[in-house]
């Protein structure tokens, strides 16, 4: 896979890690970011509820769990 | 007096901080949220008092949500002489976000290591001494849960000196946004934290102060960056340096990780939680009452009347008096006293799930399901609170961050059946459904959720239309609950119930007692029926007839279980001389099953109503939401009455 192409967290149907790679401008851009989900961050893909929806990420350390509508604001890279 | 705020990250141990400094038992439970409004109390070292407040938690000094907004408000509104930043030493990356905004409050501030049990545990060693002088700010490492390292916090808050300390350096000193919000600083006279949030453009904070940014900016000639990033970006910067150089992680395995791989599967989540749900119900109706209810009413029901009974005629005493302690008190109040063993059993369960850290696991596998009802998955945490509780689960909707959600969700919780209702299925399902007991309880608490989502249903598609707001929460990492802090929790919820029986019920049991045995004239009747209850429990017939409560004794009991829902065993106690056989005369076991689904659902109890009224701020509202109670407890009944008959004959 292209390791420059960024996905949309909604995309990312795997475990595994990846980088933030953007926080969508809007409602959520200051939540996120206070929360340590900041461009360049590590990003652990977690299990997702049934349906795919909400999923769960690990940013520094803690554990998350967020909607659709809120993962779509944000944007990753894949690692290898 | 000196006024010291304790504020940190949700689920970080500030209020078990606060319990143990003040010795008062606030609610801790291991999931964000738990503490929803403003506490106080008077913290006493030595000589000196000091005025104590616990707020709600909160990630960031911003303002998303009510609770958020209520710590906002209080930091910026009163005097504080002390912050005290209660940090989970477990996760230190993430809780000093909030420290690094603190600091720049320009407020005296100590910081508070808690859970240094488990960090120690873990073998994860920290360089206490050396962060001490690198921030220049007071640190002490404690554990709330295990009791140790308060004395040496309360030793330094006695020696603290409030009015000359040196303030903390801001964890972005040296940095680009820091030069510019110095001359923010020096120009409007603000806080550096106003300043960073002048910059980073936020409205939900600023919202809070009179501040007028015009061409304050120009003037300083300060960039349009996307500032909101960069002073996120530096402050986890800082934290990253910061914990690197005095924090050594073993990693350790992630236990967490493994539980969840189960309860959290795709697959399993949402059958695992269903199974956990009805294995608490199944032990503490079943169980609990087999192997304890049993003797507590053998001996309240024989032992003990016929020993007071005996007492009292040796004494002497009247015979109404007699009458009075015997079948007013000893049967009301005792009646209530036989459940303590369930209602024990089941809020241990529902306290092991919380200080556990399922309960946010809950939420996050509901959501989903919760949506199409409009509710998010946050809002199944007041579902479970309100299986203990209706009134702290309504008091729980504070933590939803939309008005709507918030309405729909107190609209709908006094569906869900508290355990003040619980004994009132257990006696009647034994009395009329012997073998069955713990189904036919099941059954009436599964019709609650049913008529819950019902309902839901129908609100979010005509009334309170809408979507529930987005689903954003940290997990917090499984923790296995203290034995003896469950234990206390547990002791506390039994005590009330006691005290309650002993209070409201006691004088509730009084009041009926003389309701049932004297007329309007106060002379004593000999037929109950012509008493002043047996008048106003006569107005309601013709209302519940329908729904087969024949019986004026039946629907007067109905009327006491709005003062408190307990009240109802204590009327049937009283009303009814021996309830087993006289009720089974006038039920059917459809009819008892039908007054069951009545109690279930109909209007909550006075204090419910009232958090209501409160929770809402709306006269209107609360009106509509009793009404509706009511209405949707008679249609029902009335269906499954008649269904019912329909297909029994």
């Amino acid at each position: 896979m292209d390791k420059k192409k960024s996905f949309m967290l909604t995309e990312v149907k795997k475990f595994g890690f990846g980088i933030i790679a953007e926080i969508k401008n809007g409602v959520y851009k200051q939540k996120l970011n206070d929360l340590g989900f900041i461009r360049g961050e590590k990003i652990k893909f977690m299990e997702q509820a049934l349906f795919g929806d909400p999923i769960m990420i690990v940013v520094r350390g803690c554990l998350f769990g967020l909607n659709k509508n809120v993962a779509k604001n944000i944007k990753v890279y894949l690692a290898d | 007096m000196k006024n010291i705020v304790l504020v940190g990250n949700p689920n970080c141990g500030k209020t078990s901080l606060f319990n143990k400094l003040t010795a008062s038992k606030e609610y801790v439970g291991n999931w964000s949220g738990v503490t929803v409004s403003e506490k106080k109390k008077i913290l006493k070292i030595k000589d000196k008092d000091f005025n104590l407040v616990d707020l709600p938690g909160i990630y960031s000094l911003s303002g998303y949500s009510e609770d958020e907004i209520v710590s906002r408000d209080y930091l910026f509104n009163n005097k504080i002489d002390l912050i005290i930043n209660v940090i989970d030493i477990n996760n230190l990356e993430r809780n000093l976000y909030l420290t690094s905004q603190l600091i720049d409050t320009g407020l005296n501030i100590f910081l508070v290591l808690n859970m240094a049990d488990e960090f120690d545990k873990h073998g994860d060693k920290i360089n206490l001494n050396g962060m001490m002088d690198f921030l220049e700010i007071n640190i002490i490492k404690i554990s709330a849960a295990r009791n140790s390292g308060l004395d040496n916090l309360l030793h330094e808050i006695y020696r603290f000196d409030f009015d000359n300390n040196l303030k903390a350096k801001s964890f972005l000193f040296g940095t680009e946004e820091f030069f510019f919000a110095s001359e923010i600083v020096d120009k409007i006279g603000c806080s550096l934290l106003i300043a960073f949030k002048m910059m980073e453009d936020d409205k939900n904070f600023l919202s809070g102060f009179d501040i007028k940014k015009e061409n304050l900016f120009d003037e300083l000639k300060i960039e349009d960056k996307d500032w909101n990033e960069i002073i996120a970006r530096d402050r986890y910067k800082f934290i990253d340096e910061l914990c690197n150089k005095y924090v050594k992680k073993d990693g350790g395995i992630d236990f967490s990780d493994r539980i969840d791989r189960i309860l959290l599967n795709k697959y399993l989540a949402l059958p695992v939680f269903f199974l956990i749900m009805f294995f608490i119900f199944e032990l503490s109706f079943d169980l609990g009452g087999r192997i304890f209810s049993g003797y507590i009413e053998k001996f309240i029901r024989y032992d003990l009347v016929s020993w007071v009974k005996n007492v009292l005629l040796d004494l002497n005493v009247n015979k109404i008096l007699i009458d009075l302690i015997v079948n007013g008190i000893i049967h009301g109040v005792g009646a209530i006293l036989v459940f303590l063993p369930q209602i024990i059993i089941l809020f241990f369960c529902l306290c092991f799930i919380e200080d556990s850290g399922y309960i946010s696991r809950v939420a996050f596998i509901m959501d989903k399901p919760l949506r199409k009802i409009g509710l998010s998955g946050k809002s199944i945490i007041s579902v479970l609170l309100g299986f203990g509780c209706t009134v702290p689960a309504i008091m729980s909707t504070r933590t939803l961050e939309k008005k709507r959600d918030k309405t729909l969700a107190i609209f709908l919780l006094p569906f869900v059946s508290c355990s003040a209702r619980m004994p009132i299925y257990i006696m009647l399902a034994n009395i009329f459904f012997e073998k069955n007991v713990g189904l036919v309880v099941f059954s009436i608490y599964l019709l609650g959720i049913i008529i819950f989502v019902l309902v839901g249903l129908i609100l979010n598609k005509f009334v309170l239309i809408g979507e529930a707001d987005d689903f954003l929460m940290e997990l917090p990492t499984y923790r296995l609950p203290i034995f003896k802090n469950l234990l206390k929790n547990v002791f506390e919820k039994a005590k009330d119930f006691v005290e309650k029986a002993g209070s409201v019920l006691l004088l509730a049991s009084i009041g009926i007692w003389f309701a049932e045995n004297f007329d309007f004239k106060l002379n004593l009747v000999k037929d109950n029926s012509e008493s002043i209850l047996g008048f106003i429990g006569k107005l309601f017939v013709p209302v519940f007839k329908r729904i087969g409560f024949n019986d004026w004794r039946l629907c007067s009991a109905l009327l006491s279980g709005f003062i408190a829902k307990e009240n109802i065993i204590s009327s049937l106690n009283i009303l009814f001389l021996n309830v087993k056989y006289d009720l089974k005369e006038i039920l059917s076991p459809l009819g008892a099953y039908c007054y069951m689904i009545f109690i279930s659902l109909y209007v909550p109890c006075v204090a419910t109503v009232c958090v209501i009224r409160r929770e809402l701020n709306s006269y209107k509202l609360t009106c509509l939401a009793v009404l509706l109670e009511i209405f949707v407890a008679w249609i029902i009944c009335f269906l499954i009455y008649n269904l019912g008959n329909l297909f029994l004959c």
